[in-house]
Order: structure tokens, then C-alpha cells, then sequence
């Protein structure tokens, strides 16, 4: 069963990312919205949503033209997760 | 009074005056004068106030909005009284602090309302996105279910559709958060919880399960989730959201059902004129279901589009359309045929062409069918077009044409194994076929359902 990386939150913009979806956990967004909810750039952005995708802390909803980025919906990891944010108290 | 809003307002006013609880402003003429934000406590007078006392003389402001009074800022310490010019500079200087402040959290009161909103927008946007760019209901089926469990956070979705005389629900698909069962096809009479929503088309709301119809003029499905996770009870606003879902998944739904009857009005007409080829002698059936299926399956595992593939299923019907034009004593000839005769036979594609062009439909298929017999290293006709000139439907039906035809029995030579029939497809990759197509068939080949293939020969 895949578990978070703890290090994975180590990075300022992985961190705005997972708060983000932490707060709002049935949103999915693309990365335009994503860099609007979170104020990181573009480039930042692109790398953390691939390292959290990588993580399997975020799921990619693919279309021709775009990515709709999302909680995982593994429960699992999902329990983890919140478990995560409630020790660190984030 | 000390409510959320009261600690607020007076945590930002001691903020916005640049002060901790207390703390010393003045020194010198003024004296050691430390202000202080103070809750209200008791009930007092609501005006400005000046005084003086064994620590000095000060003054207290109240805070007011309209008839709401929150507390008082004072200062105490002053050397001398406090002028009336001095407090009415404070009074003002005070009001305008509180102006600020008031403005300041109804900005945050409105990011707090509209944030969420426009999260959740943004998400329905994205939702619509993702559903809206499929027309394939095998495909659109699982998707919506998949996006339905992220936006609800829910354990299992099932979505069921009703069947054309509204007796009978049929499942559709079936997905849950820990792995996708994906399972389709099971049928039920509309009973229980399905049954009410089915007859009545109101949602059925419990803390552990959200049915809500899926409704175009009428229902037509349903959708069905379980369990939020977390432990957590559905709620009115989960209702909300997925009756909100539930409307924009059935105009995609009712989209892929015209698409898919317009589709089978298209292949059934295909279908026909296919079928009045069939009337003339053929050296080789290679229209056939699985010369359509194989087609079709390299297709979808190169990745062509869904507008390709629909053009390359048509193409695979017709594209020997042109033989309709070969004379019958060359179709029937038992033996192989003569440098002549095959002259005739290679203008075959030619003559296709000329079938499928008056019909708008077809049009897209015609370069399709014009190249299906070039090959990879020029040498094909009848164009002589070279590798990636060649249309990438005509590189895979040249494959799959060339590998029915090698396992079906003809009259001048006995039928290949299907290993063998591999092994020569194999052979001329790079030459007469295109290298990537023959590697993604010969891989499908070797998982495909050997005895439908074997019954097939």
C-alpha cells in the first residue's frame, strides 16, 4: 500500500499544493487554477503537481487538452494523509 | 459581549494601533501614557471620556458600530488633561482605525464565502471538461463515475441507466475508491431506494448512501454512491453537489447515446453497401468482423483519436469497395494471377475511391482506402508513397489485410498457421510493413483470443 513520503512535504510548494487540497479535498483543478489557488508559478507548480502525481498522493484525470488534478481517491492514503496533517498540525 | 466577532474586531484594532495588550506610546510632555484595547465589561457611558486619577489624567474611546458597542480603547498616564483638540483628534483617528478595520473583515467574511464557490466552479469546470471529451459511453460510463467519487469524496459509485421501456435498470458501471471493479451489464428491476428514485425522480438522501436520477425530460439513470469517506455522513450540500454532477453527467450521457445512434445508423448504411460487395466473387474476405477488430485494436493501441479510429472502422469495410470493378474471371481464378491481370487488380483502390466519393460521409476514408496497398519501402501502389507518407489506418490494414489473408484458405496455396502468418509479417517489417505497426499487432495477436482467431480460419 503506497504511504507519503514524508519528505515529500518538505518543499514550500508541494506544501501550498497539499494545503490547498487538504482545505478543498473534493476539488480537482487544472494547473491554470492550481497556480491560481496557490499563487506559485507556473514552473513551481509543474514540478510539485509531478512529484505529488509520482507520490500517488494526487491523481491525474487526463483529456486531450488538459489535466485535472485531484486527491487521491485511494481511502487509504487518503486516511494517511489527513493523519500526516493533523500530526504536523498544518 | 465576546464573541468571535468581538475578539476579532478588537484583536485587529489593537493591530491596526500597534499595540500588544498594552503598551506605552507617549513619553515627555505627554507624560508615560500606555493605551490599551479593553472589551466591553460592564455598562458605560458610550461617549468619549476624559479622567484623572492618582496614575494621571487619560481618556477612553468608545468602540461603536452603529448600535453596536464592542469595548473602549484608553489611555492612561497623561502628565497634563487632555485637551478637547487632543480628543477629538483621537476620536477621529480612532473612528477612521475602526473604519479600516470594519472594511478589512468584510473583505475577509466575502474571500471566506467566495472562495470555496469559486473552488468549486472551478472544479464542476474542469468536471464538465473531462466528461464532455468523450462520446464513447463504454468510456464516458467509467469516467464519470471515477470524477464522481473525487467531487464527493464517496467509497463506490454505481451508475445505472434505464432500459428503452423503463422496466429494467441496467449497471452501467461500477467503481470504488479502492480499485475499480468496472463491472457492467447486470440487470434488476427497478426496486427499493432505485426503485423510488426511478418511479418518482427525487433523490433518496441517508447518512451512509446518495441516489440521485440521472433526468432528461424524464429519468433515464441513476446515480448511486456509498460511504463518504472519512467515516463521515453525506449531507444536504453533498445532495447538492451531486444532483448539480448528475445534471451535467446526463447532458454528456444523452450526447454519447446520439452519437452512438447516429453511429450505428452510419455503419448500418456501410454495413449494407459492404454486404452488396459480398455479392461478387471474392479471392479474399478481408472485410470481415475480425479484419474490423484487429484494425480497430492496433488502432486504439496507437493511440489514434476517436474521430481516426470511427474513419479507419468505415475505411475497413470498404476498402476493397473497388474490386466490384475486377472482372469476375479474375476474382474467381483458382491460380495465381497473371502480370496482366494484376495490372487490373492494382487499380482496385482507384476504384474504391470512385464508390465512396459521392457519399459526404466517406470522405474522410478515401485516403485510406487509396493507400492500403502501399508500402513501407516505396514500392507499393498506387502512389509509390514511402513510410510515414503512407496514412497511418492504411499502414495498419495493409498489416492486418496481409495477415488475414495469409491464414484463410485460398484456391492456388493452403492457409498459414498463425505463428507462421506472424513470422511472415514479422519477416518483411521495415520493408513492405511499417516496423511500429507490426510490433503493437504481432503483440495483440499474442494476447488476442486464439480459438476466436482459429474458428475465424
Amino acid at each position: 500500500m503506497p504511504r507519503p513520503n514524508e519528505k515529500i512535504f518538505s518543499c514550500p510548494a508541494r506544501q501550498k499544493i497539499m494545503e490547498f487540497f487538504s482545505n478543498s479535498p473534493a476539488s480537482i483543478d487544472t494547473l491554470r487554477g492550481i497556480m491560481a489557488w496557490t499563487g506559485l508559478t507556473k514552473k513551481e507548480a509543474i514540478k510539485a503537481l509531478e512529484e505529488l502525481v509520482k507520490e500517488g498522493i494526487l491523481t491525474p484525470h487526463r483529456t486531450s487538452s488538459t489535466v485535472g488534478y485531484a486527491y487521491t481517491p485511494d481511502k487509504n492514503m487518503s486516511k494517511k494523509i489527513i493523519k500526516y496533517f493533523n500530526k504536523s498540525g498544518r | 459581549m465576546k464573541d468571535g466577532y468581538t475578539q476579532d474586531f478588537l484583536r485587529r484594532i489593537a493591530e491596526n494601533l500597534n499595540l500588544k495588550r498594552q503598551q506605552q506610546v507617549f513619553e515627555g510632555m505627554l507624560g508615560r501614557a500606555t493605551w490599551e484595547v479593553l472589551p466591553i465589561k460592564t455598562a458605560k457611558d458610550k461617549n468619549p471620556d476624559r479622567f484623572s486619577n492618582d496614575g494621571g489624567c487619560g481618556f477612553s474611546v468608545p468602540l461603536k458600530q452603529g448600535n453596536q458597542f464592542y469595548g473602549y480603547v484608553t489611555a492612561r498616564g497623561f502628565k497634563y488633561p487632555v485637551t478637547d483638540e487632543l480628543m477629538s483628534v483621537f476620536t477621529v483617528f480612532i473612528e477612521t482605525v475602526m473604519r479600516e478595520v470594519q472594511k478589512d473583515m468584510e473583505l475577509t467574511k466575502l474571500y471566506d464565502t467566495i472562495r470555496p464557490r469559486a473552488i468549486a466552479l472551478s472544479t464542476i469546470h474542469t468536471v464538465l471538461r473531462r466528461i464532455s471529451s468523450t462520446l464513447d459511453l463504454e468510456e464516458l460510463m467509467p469516467r464519470i463515475a471515477r470524477l464522481c467519487l473525487q467531487v464527493m469524496r464517496a467509497e463506490m459509485c454505481n451508475i445505472f441507466l434505464l432500459d428503452k421501456n423503463k422496466k429494467r435498470l441496467i449497471l452501467k458501471t461500477s467503481v470504488s475508491s479502492d480499485k475499480e471493479i468496472k463491472k457492467s451489464g447486470f440487470q434488476m428491476k427497478p426496486a427499493g431506494s432505485l426503485g423510488r428514485v426511478a418511479k418518482t425522480g427525487a433523490s433518496v438522501f441517508t447518512p451512509k448512501r446518495l441516489l440521485v436520477p440521472l433526468i432528461d425530460e424524464d429519468v433515464i439513470g441513476i446515480i448511486s454512491i456509498r460511504n463518504k469517506l472519512g467515516d463521515k455522513p453525506f449531507t444536504e450540500f453533498d445532495k447538492e453537489i451531486l444532483t448539480t454532477f448528475a445534471e451535467q453527467a446526463v447532458i454528456a450521457i444523452r450526447n454519447a447515446q446520439l452519437y452512438e445512434e447516429q453511429e450505428k445508423l452510419t455503419i448500418g448504411s456501410i454495413k449494407a453497401l459492404a454486404a452488396i460487395l459480398d455479392t461478387r466473387p471474392q479471392r479474399i474476405q478481408t472485410h470481415s468482423a475480425m479484419f474490423v477488430k484487429l484494425v480497430v485494436d492496433v488502432a486504439k493501441q496507437m493511440e489514434m483519436s476517436m474521430q481516426e479510429i470511427r474513419v479507419l472502422k468505415y475505411a475497413s469495410l470498404l476498402h476493397d469497395a473497388g474490386k466490384m470493378m475486377i472482372p469476375d474471371e479474375i476474382l474467381k481464378k483458382p491460380r495465381k494471377l497473371t502480370g496482366e491481370e494484376f495490372q487490373i487488380v492494382k487499380r482496385h483502390p482507384l476504384k474504391g475511391v470512385e464508390i465512396v466519393k459521392p457519399i459526404e460521409v466517406l470522405k474522410p476514408v478515401i485516403p485510406v482506402i487509396l493507400y492500403h496497398h502501399e508500402r513501407f519501402d516505396g514500392t507499393g501502389y498506387p502512389k509509390g508513397l514511402k513510410g510515414k507518407e503512407i496514412p497511418l489506418g492504411s499502414r495498419i490494414m495493409a498489416v492486418v489485410d496481409a495477415f488475414i489473408s495469409m491464414i484463410s484458405k485460398q484456391a492456388y496455396r493452403e492457409s498459414l498457421s498463425l505463428d507462421e502468418a506472424v513470422a511472415e509479417i514479422k519477416k518483411y517489417s521495415g520493408t513492405q510493413f511499417d516496423p511500429d505497426v507490426v510490433d503493437v499487432f504481432s503483440r495483440i495477436i499474442l494476447k488476442a483470443n486464439l480459438t476466436m482467431l482459429l474458428k475465424m480460419k
